[in-house]
């Protein structure tokens, strides 16, 4: 969406428009999901918080700035939802008895999560430079990244698709991902060392 | 290598003994925790970059199905939403009794009163556009229509949390305990159980005042005014959250003793709680999801704190529960 768009709707949405609501809801749910999904491993809860952001968000809305990135924004809620989520899951798995390594999962990726600081303004600047190594990459080496990341296809399903071998699909997300994290050092760096204090 | 093994692991392509192996590696060695953590945030945020072009392209054949489906995610997200207030709405008991109450000489005001019964919670709407939230065990007095001078409430009992309709030409009283809170529009919480009264101001100013109407205090964003007896009352800074968190049915606790605790868990759940003299004392902090059942909270309790429990019902649905401490055997020496 282009810049002065997203304040467009933003300033409706502020009003208290319903149809902008909507719109940000089906431009941006699937994106906020992927990410709640990503920490939380289980879809039909992650689709219940990913529901509570956007409910925040419209609770929220005459707190919002024309300048706000929405995206940013929506993630900044996910993510405390998401922390509040998965601490409690710890203790109901802790003293449920449930499976050890699902609590560990648990544990794991609160702490993960809570490494990571979205500052509304550095959001927008790492989704740039993704977009922009992904555009770099050999193309099917992104296409590869792009099937398993977004589109949630296993490893075997990229194989058949584009009817290469397992071993290569593997090769080329490793590839990518050495690529990303390369590009994003900077900010993952800055990211893990704003958090040592804390942890 | 190890590198390779978490990402299977983050894109699921595991299976649950793989599973079970590469987590407990990662759990337990320092260095893989921070790949994992750095990882899985990657993960995270390239996912949520997906462009929404590229799944109309690429689920171009489902399409049909994902709108659909999204109408209807909308729509029970509507549903939703509606009844999360409906609800509470729904399971207020409102008591549509008329008080005639005569002013002192030209003005007559007609009254309405609530009464929110223990395990549920209100939401009401002033004719000037207030709004009150109300705890579990309230009971308000609210004219149908304000007076020309001032906006009037009276909380007789239990616990508000109110978001005043600014009007500067009539300032809102909440008349409470021998009290008066004055505000002009403001965002406070009111809680007055039994002989305890505590004032929370969230946004705004509002000033206490005593039933002579001689001024006590004026609260700060932040502050709290808090009463226990009659002689003694303190006003500090505190972390409002804790005292305003039950609107979405979560009650917070930090270090209070179990028989304070209990006094709120028997409004929350509509219970009776017995408590053995031993553990009177024992101090919690903790968040009590309305949502979870008694049982579950009981047996979180059991767990955590050696205290034991049983519940009786008796023949008219009444529950009661019964909390005495886990003996611990000792060594003798």
């Amino acid at each position: 969406m282009r810049y002065s768009e997203e304040e467009n709707i933003i300033s409706l949405l502020i009003q208290g428009n319903e149809a902008a609501f909507e719109k940000i809801y089906r431009m941006y749910f699937q994106r906020v999901m992927n990410f709640v999904n990503t920490y939380l491993n289980d879809v039909s809860n992650s689709k219940n918080i990913t529901q509570d952001t956007f409910l925040k968000l419209w609770e929220q809305r005459k707190s919002l700035r024309t300048n706000t990135s929405l995206l940013s924004y929506l993630l900044v809620i996910a993510r405390n939802n998401c922390l509040d989520y998965l601490k409690h899951q710890q203790i109901i798995h802790k003293y449920e008895n449930s499976v050890q390594h699902k609590y560990k999962e648990l544990e794991l990726n609160y702490h993960a999560l809570r490494r990571l600081e979205i500052d509304f303004m550095t959001y927008q600047e790492i989704e740039q430079i993704i977009q922009q190594t992904l555009n770099q990459l050999p193309p099917q080496c992104c296409e590869v990244f792009c099937l398993s990341r977004f589109e949630d296809l296993s490893n075997q399903e990229i194989a058949e698709k584009l009817e290469i071998s397992v071993k290569t699909v593997e090769a080329h997300i490793t590839r990518a991902l050495k690529i990303l994290r390369e590009a994003l050092k900077d900010y993952i760096t800055i990211l893990i060392l704003l958090n040592i204090s804390i942890k | 290598m190890e590198q390779e093994k978490i990402l299977k692991l983050i894109t699921n392509e595991l299976d649950e003994r793989e599973r079970e192996e590469v987590l407990n590696e990662i759990y337990n060695s320092k260095e893989l925790r921070d790949t994992y953590y750095e990882l899985l945030n990657l993960q995270a945020l390239v996912s949520s970059t997906k462009s929404s072009q590229k799944v109309s392209e690429y689920e171009l054949g489902n399409y049909v199905d994902e709108i659909s489906r999204k109408k209807l995610q909308g729509i029970l997200y509507g549903v939703k939403y509606v009844l999360r207030y409906a609800a509470i709405i729904i399971l207020a008991f409102i008591v549509g009794r008329f008080v005639e109450i005569r002013m002192a000489g030209k003005e007559q005001l007609s009254y309405n009163e609530i009464i929110v019964p223990k395990g549920q919670m209100s939401v009401l709407t002033l004719c000037d556009g207030t709004i009150l939230y109300l705890n579990s065990y309230t009971r308000l007095r609210y004219p149908v229509e304000f007076s020309k001078k001032e906006r009037k409430i009276f909380l007789l009992e239990g616990e508000a949390y109110l978001k005043v309709a600014h009007d500067s030409r009539k300032p809102f009283v909440v008349s409470v305990k021998e009290h008066e809170v004055k505000v002009l529009g403001t965002t406070f919480n009111v809680s007055a159980y039994d002989s305890s009264l505590q004032v929370t101001l969230v946004e705004g100013k509002v000033a206490l005042c005593d039933s002579s109407g001689a001024m006590l205090a004026t609260l700060d964003p932040g502050m709290q005014f808090n009463r226990r007896g009659k002689a003694y009352y303190r006003i500090g800074r505190v972390d409002t959250t804790e005292y305003i968190s039950w609107r979405e049915g979560m009650y917070r606790f930090h270090k209070d003793t179990l028989s304070h605790m209990v006094s709120k868990l028997e409004r929350i759940y509509d219970v009776k709680i017995e408590l053995d003299e031993q553990i009177k004392n024992y101090r919690f902090s903790g968040t009590i999801l309305k949502s979870m059942s008694v049982e579950q909270f009981l047996k979180i309790l059991k767990l955590t704190a050696n205290i034991d429990y049983s519940i009786k019902i008796d023949n008219k649905g009444n529950k009661t529960v019964y909390l005495k401490s886990i003996k611990v055997m000792k060594a003798k020496t």
